[in-house]
């Protein structure tokens, strides 16, 4: 290949990438206009770019493909997969955002430090936005301000007592502000409502919750419940905690 | 749960991936999964099916536009970016549903015929370039994809790739390219 051929193609690629100055860019397009085989091979190298761009994406979606296999099939290499993610999932939940978390696993002394490992308020990443006292008290969960989110799930919640969705955050509400017993109650509450999304979110807070208040028999109950069902949402983080309570 | 809380955790998880951090982009994937799944099942009427496509669509959208320099640093976390990506995703799909013609109207659509036609040529090339590229084998397959792909600068590929340096990774790619390029021309000549 001749230094002329590789410079051509740099400039196609610059081309291709949007990096030529306005200078290049119309020199570039002067060429094309004058020079016939120069536009047959830009036109080839732009199409052979979008092209191998198009085989990377189509990789992708195939790799994503063989995960939700891997997930849905069961087996060995299921429960293989299951420990390599949660290893991984719990470096994402928990060592990255709390930074320091790794040094307290070799050293886990108490509850309390396994619930402060754990508890980060589940996040309000579903609730539709409106101008509504629920969007209200969302917006104040949002804002780490629990006592007047407590506030106003619970006005919320006299008006409409089957929110499910406003319930459970009002138990995570309760246990930020340490409120424990009454987070208990109405986490049971969903918990035990057998239709609700949030059912699976009560679960797992209930566990933090029992942690707290040492409430073991509970906990382990809890904590079996969700990891009798590998596609529970909380699945990772509760055998995790399980093994961790085992060590 | 809060996946990724801070600014600098969510950039250090974006800037692992960005470089080729398997185990943390299939993490990733895992634990964000079923809650996504669920809540579009249930909020938008969708098969699990269907919330699993949409599940898998907002996740590459996501991994395209972190790779391409889109996105830099998240103004929130990451669930809720892939969230934000699966609410537009199914707004889309229920417009698409909406706008879809009956069939005894499609021949009366010109536009159709036209975006049809081009989206035939583009499928023809990638059909085209994707038998070269396996043809063709390593290291011009996963060089080229790493580089038009993956956005890997010539640093990196030559480390993943155990090449001595950039220049040669960079002589390499012209190579590649040529060649592909030059039997990518015979096709369309044989084709015609």
């Amino acid at each position: 290949m001749t230094d002329n051929e590789e410079r051509e193609i740099e400039k196609i690629e610059a081309f291709y990438k949007g990096v030529l100055s306005p200078e290049e860019k119309q020199a570039f397009e002067l060429q094309i206009a004058n020079d016939s085989e120069f536009e047959e091979r830009v036109i080839e190298y732009l199409q052979v770019m979008h092209g191998i761009k198009t085989v990377g994406e189509q990789q992708f979606l195939d790799k994503l493909q063989s995960w939700e296999e891997d997930m849905t099939a069961g087996g060995k290499t299921e429960s293989n997969w299951r420990r390599i993610a949660s290893i991984a999932a719990m470096i994402l939940v928990v060592i990255i955002p709390i930074g320091y978390i790794a040094y307290n696993y070799l050293h886990l002394a108490s509850s309390d430090k396994l619930y402060a490992n754990y508890f980060t308020p589940y996040e309000d990443v579903i609730s539709e936005r409106g101008s509504n006292d629920y969007a209200n008290a969302i917006d104040a969960y949002n804002l780490e301000n629990y006592e007047k989110a407590i506030s106003l799930f619970n006005s919320y919640l006299k008006a409409n007592p089957n929110n499910m969705g406003a319930r459970c955050y009002l138990g995570i509400s309760q246990m930020a502000s340490g409120k424990f017993e009454e987070a208990k109650l109405n986490l049971l509450e969903v918990s035990s409502d057998s239709s609700d999304l949030f059912k699976e979110v009560a679960n797992w807070y209930l566990c933090l919750t029992y942690l707290k208040t040492k409430n073991n028999d509970a906990l382990e109950e809890q904590l079996n419940n969700i990891t009798s069902n590998p596609n529970h949402m909380f699945f990772n983080q509760a055998d995790e905690l399980q093994k961790q309570l085992n060590e | 749960m809060q996946l990724i809380k801070s600014d600098k955790s969510s950039t250090n998880v974006l800037q692992s991936i960005r470089e080729g951090d398997e185990k943390l982009l299939r993490a990733l994937y895992e634990s964000n999964r079923m809650r996504f799944i669920k809540w579009f099942e249930k909020h938008h009427q969708i098969s699990k099916n269907e919330a699993v496509e949409l599940y898998q669509k907002a996740f590459t959208t996501f991994y395209l536009n972190m790779k391409d320099g889109k996105i830099e640093k998240l103004n929130s976390s990451i669930p809720t970016y892939l969230f934000g990506i699966g609410k537009n995703l199914v707004k889309e799909i229920f417009r698409e549903k909406k706008r879809s013609l009956p069939l005894e109207d499609v021949n009366d659509s010109k536009a159709t015929d036209y975006e049809y036609q081009e989206q035939l040529n583009q499928s023809h090339n990638k059909t085209m370039v994707e038998e070269i590229l396996r043809r063709l084998g390593d290291p011009c397959k996963s060089l080229l994809i790493m580089y038009y792909f993956k956005n890997f600068s010539m640093e990196s590929i030559a480390q993943n790739l155990g090449y001595k340096n950039e220049g040669v990774v960079k002589k390499k790619k012209c190579l590649c390219l040529k060649k592909i390029r030059e039997e990518f021309h015979e096709l369309k000549k044989a084709v015609q």
